[in-house]
């Protein structure tokens, strides 16, 4: 490997040399262009998310408070016939009592594991994934989880159905507000941020559309005011 | 397995076989059709779209014209969020290291996201003649593989199977039950595949693109496949072509409307994964370890020739192919490697060498449809001039031929006859007499290098009197 | 008007079509203009070009630009030679500096037919008269390399009796491409013949288009498949019945 490393080393310059007898510098600081500060109608927001989540195969969901969310989130894994649940640790959805309401009403909700191969288990194993989201981008209905200790990645993605509890005031108009809101701290970027606007999709046999091929079949969004 | 090696120079033998295919090319018209109109739509929808569209061609053009550079800032903050960066001057390079890598991991099984760059070195075909099971898990790329066939499609590389050649598929390689029903064939897939991803100790993936401001690589899917071979495995390995750097977060989010769009028709794609590093502390899932792989493969050179530079600003989103009259007919197949439609008329020849892939550049009728939709800005009219410009140069740094002298005997003879207006007038006199003699209709005796005229339409009756001798008889104007 | 135009005649006028150019000088005599055509034009090199042999093709250039370089306007029936002066010459002659200013003069003098009448001129009626239902190819230089599209409608929409129709995908291309046609035919031939059926389905007697190279490959597959409908350039349906 060290071999490798050192081979890597020496095309590196190769190949940088080689680039650079043709290249003029940038001219320009490599920083993102911060979009003005608005102020967000939350409501017509809500209602573009809405629009274009659910015109690509989400479905989407307003409630004004505690009650309203975990009433929904019962609706739904009625619906979905659900027994086994996992959970994020983010803090919307501890403020919740997520975890309490649902084992009550007869969901096993799988223990968080610290283990990666234990975790992979139960992810693989869940009947839904219940998340938060960071933010939510009104003009595609696309959610931004930004993966770390409290949103692990396969939560929303090996679940066949996917559950995001947002708080509204998360909104943000389009893909460039959300460049301007990371700001400065561009450079400390999440190991993962996943963008998500609908559910797992595939065309590929025979151009038939067809929902949850690998990620999750069903996505639903909990907008809490 | 199939190891596929380029066909690029047994083109007309191809095209002649899928023009054939009535089916397909069906198909193909159908499929280019819809791609077209909903990339139209969707280019509609934005606020301004033309705008848009030079904008992501600025961008493209400022990356490349910076390229080092940006690739320089981008490995250092790549580096800080954890990556490890490897530099790979060509196949045998990065298909070397990766092995080793895994095989330092003990990996048995590797899963793998969608990527061009990777088929472009065969990386797939290496690992598992090095023992490491290595599957597709793009549904598409995963019906291929088990058809040991070249992709048929850049955005679907299956959809030429019926339901039923797939479900014949499935049951003889993997044993699972017959069906009509491409939903039991898709959930069939899933359950195989979602094993690998569990078990997988490797995933490998490309990359749409590398922001340099941040040291993130970003990966446009609809699937999930590149979620889980991005998110499961404890080794993410991404190899990434040195043009895919741009330089910052905003650029790379204007790219992304393009490229959805551009691709098909999509405002965004169901999943966007900005990876940034391995995982870090305190996360139970992502990989332990991110090496990003940045490749050359024969791209330096290309960079270095300002006439072919800016097709090192293709997005790889495969629009070219759906606007493009000899694509829309021919289809993938006919090009013979990796990169099809006008792209891949552009990069095969210069990856393989123009004598390798010496039909691509000819066979295109330079109608620029390619270069009006092209978010990227590749010049591909004028790069396929250039390339016929070095063929005929016999240009030895592009790998071209001994120069044609046959043809060039007889451009230098049509240039000799153009240069001087009597030899012009006797010689094109004495051309459409023959041409006359021979009478309207199908003409045997035409030399063969323009028979195919007559193979599908008449020949045009060359006129008694051309418009000079008219002309020059300006008696004749009066009865005009 | 005063400023000195000259006509730039395609060789493929000059050989198979000169009735194109007989009605480009029709029309011309029609709105008076006063014009030249200087004999010694042979061809403006784009065969050349497109077979990449640029050391004939930059003979060719020069000859060309010493020819057109004293006239106001330079003036050709056909999209493709236009686009061969504008955009080929001055990047064949980039290394010549005194050349390539000579080939840049030229080039920013040189028109498509339509262009020159309606935005050089202002005029998007010649007074023509074409009792026909037609309708429009959009030839691939005339439309993506010379950006021209309005011009040739707003022309043919002043034409009396002339009743214009949609073509389905007037945009695409007619698969000429020069010797492509011929080298290629069966490609070739898979283009035209979308081309032709989206003619025939329009239900227009004639198709009406601005390029030589793309009227003898349409016209060649009609007639040699026994397909209705006749096919002109723009120049004939100016010039009149």
């Amino acid at each position: 490997m060290d071999g490798l490393m050192m081979h890597s080393a020496t095309n590196r310059s190769i190949i940088l040399n080689r680039l650079k007898r043709f290249a003029v510098r940038p001219d320009a600081p490599i920083e993102s262009k911060i979009a003005k500060n608005r102020v967000h109608d939350l409501d017509a927001l809500y209602s573009s998310f809405s629009q274009a989540l659910t015109a690509n195969g989400g479905t989407v969901i307003q409630v004004n408070k505690k009650d309203g969310a975990l009433e929904s989130l019962e609706n739904i894994m009625k619906e979905l016939d659900a027994d086994t649940a996992v959970i994020s640790e983010d803090s919307v959805l501890k403020t919740l009592g997520l975890k309490e309401h649902l084992n009550t009403r007869g969901i096993n909700v799988l223990k968080g594991e610290k283990n990666p191969t234990a975790h992979k288990g139960t992810c693989f194993s869940a009947d839904v994934g219940i998340t938060g989201a960071d933010y939510a981008l009104a003009d595609t209905g696309t959610i931004v989880i930004f993966h770390g200790k409290n949103n692990a990645r396969l939560l929303s993605l090996a679940p066949p159905a996917h559950i995001a509890i947002v708080e509204k005031g998360k909104l943000l108009p389009d893909i460039d507000t959300l460049v301007a809101e990371i700001g400065p701290s561009r450079r400390d970027l999440p190991s993962a941020m996943t963008l998500i606007t609908g559910p797992s999709l595939t065309a590929d046999i025979a151009l038939q559309a067809i929902y949850g091929v690998h990620g999750p079949k069903k996505l639903y969004v909990i907008f809490i005011e | 397995m199939v190891v596929i090696e380029p066909e690029t120079n047994n083109f007309r033998e191809l095209v002649r076989e899928n023009l054939a295919n009535e089916q397909q090319r069906k198909l193909l018209g159908d499929f280019s059709l819809i791609l077209k109109a909903l990339r139209d739509f969707s280019f509609g929808e934005m606020a301004d779209g033309h705008a848009a569209l030079q904008g992501g061609q600025k961008i493209r053009e400022y990356a490349v014209n910076s390229l080092p550079y940006l690739l320089e800032t981008f490995e250092e903050n790549a580096t800080k969020a954890g990556a490890k960066v490897i530099w790979a001057r060509d196949a045998r390079e990065a298909n070397a290291f990766i092995i080793s890598l895994a095989k330092e991991k003990g990996a048995d099984l590797c899963v793998k996201g969608k990527s061009m760059v990777s088929e472009e070195i065969g990386l797939r075909e290496e690992l598992i003649k090095n023992g490491i099971d290595t599957y597709e898990t793009d549904l598409g790329e995963f019906i291929v593989q088990l058809a040991g066939k070249r992709p048929f499609h850049i955005v679907g590389p299956a959809i030429n199977m019926s339901v039923d050649e797939v479900s014949c598929l499935f049951n003889q390689v993997l044993g699972f039950d017959k069906t009509q029903n491409p939903v039991d064939l898709t959930m069939a897939a899933r359950i195989f595949l979602r094993d690998k991803f569990e078990g997988a100790q490797i995933g490998i993936t490309g990359a749409n693109m590398a922001v340099a401001e941040t040291g993130s690589i970003i990966l446009v899917e609809n699937e999930g496949n590149i979620r889980f071979s991005t998110s499961a495995p404890e080794t993410h390995i991404a190899v990434v072509g040195i043009e895919k750097v741009v330089p910052t977060l905003s650029d790379a989010t204007h790219m992304l409307k393009l490229l959805t769009r551009s691709c098909t028709g999509q405002r965004i794609s169901e999943y966007v994964s900005v990876i940034t590093g391995p995982r870090k502390a305190g996360e139970v899932d992502g990989p332990e370890e991110l090496y990003i792989v940045i490749l050359d493969n024969g791209r330096s050179r290309i960079y270095a020739d300002e006439a072919m530079k800016s097709a090192l600003q293709c997005i790889k989103c495969g629009l070219c192919a759906a606007v493009c009259p000899v694509y829309t007919h021919v289809g993938g197949y006919a090009y013979g490697w990796v990169y099809s439609g006008p792209i891949g008329a552009v990069l095969n020849p210069l990856l393989l060498g123009l004598g390798k892939a010496k039909h691509l550049y000819q066979a295109t009728t330079l109608c620029g449809a390619c270069k009006d939709y092209c978010p990227g800005g590749v010049d591909i009219p004028n790069i396929l001039l250039s390339l016929r410009e070095r063929a005929m140069a016999g240009d030895r740094s592009l790998a071209a031929d001994r120069p044609p002298v046959r043809q060039k005997i007889f451009y230098c003879l049509w240039t000799w006859v153009l240069m001087d207006r009597l030899r012009y007038k006797i010689v094109s006199k004495l051309f459409r007499m023959v041409l006359r003699i021979a009478g309207v209709g199908k003409l045997p005796i035409l030399p063969a290098g323009l028979s195919g005229w007559t193979q599908c339409r008449n020949m045009p009756q060359p006129a008694k009197k051309s418009f000079h001798d008219l002309y020059a008889e300006t008696s004749k104007w009066m009865a005009l | 008007m005063s400023d000195s135009v000259a006509l730039f005649v395609p060789c493929l006028v000059d050989q198979f079509l000169p009735e194109i150019g007989q009605s480009v000088v029709k029309v011309f005599r029609r709105l008076g203009i006063d014009f030249s055509c200087d004999l010694r034009q042979t061809c403006c090199g784009q065969p050349l070009i497109n077979a990449g042999y640029t050391e004939g093709a930059k003979q060719v250039a020069k000859r060309f630009i010493s020819i057109f370089e004293g006239p106001d306007y330079i003036v050709a029936p056909s999209g493709s030679c236009i686009h061969t002066v504008r955009e080929h010459y001055p990047r064949l002659l980039a290394d010549e500096p005194e050349w390539h200013k000579r080939a840049c003069e030229v080039s920013g003098r040189s028109y498509e037919l339509s262009q020159f009448l309606v935005s050089k001129l202002g005029l998007d009626d010649v007074d023509a008269r074409y009792k026909a239902r037609a309708c429009l190819h959009e030839s691939c230089a005339i439309l993506r390399r010379l950006g021209i599209s309005d011009e040739p409608k707003s022309l043919l929409k002043n034409v009396k009796g002339l009743e214009l129709v949609p073509l389905n995908d007037a945009d695409v291309c007619c698969g000429f491409g020069g010797e492509f046609a011929a080298h290629y035919p069966n490609i070739s031939e898979a283009i035209v013949k979308d081309k032709a059926n989206n003619f025939q389905a329009s239900g227009a007697d004639i198709l009406i288009l601005g390029e030589p190279g793309c009227l003898l490959n349409i016209r060649g597959y009609i007639s040699h498949n026994g397909l209705h409908g006749r096919v002109k350039h723009i120049a004939e349906i100016l010039a009149g019945e």
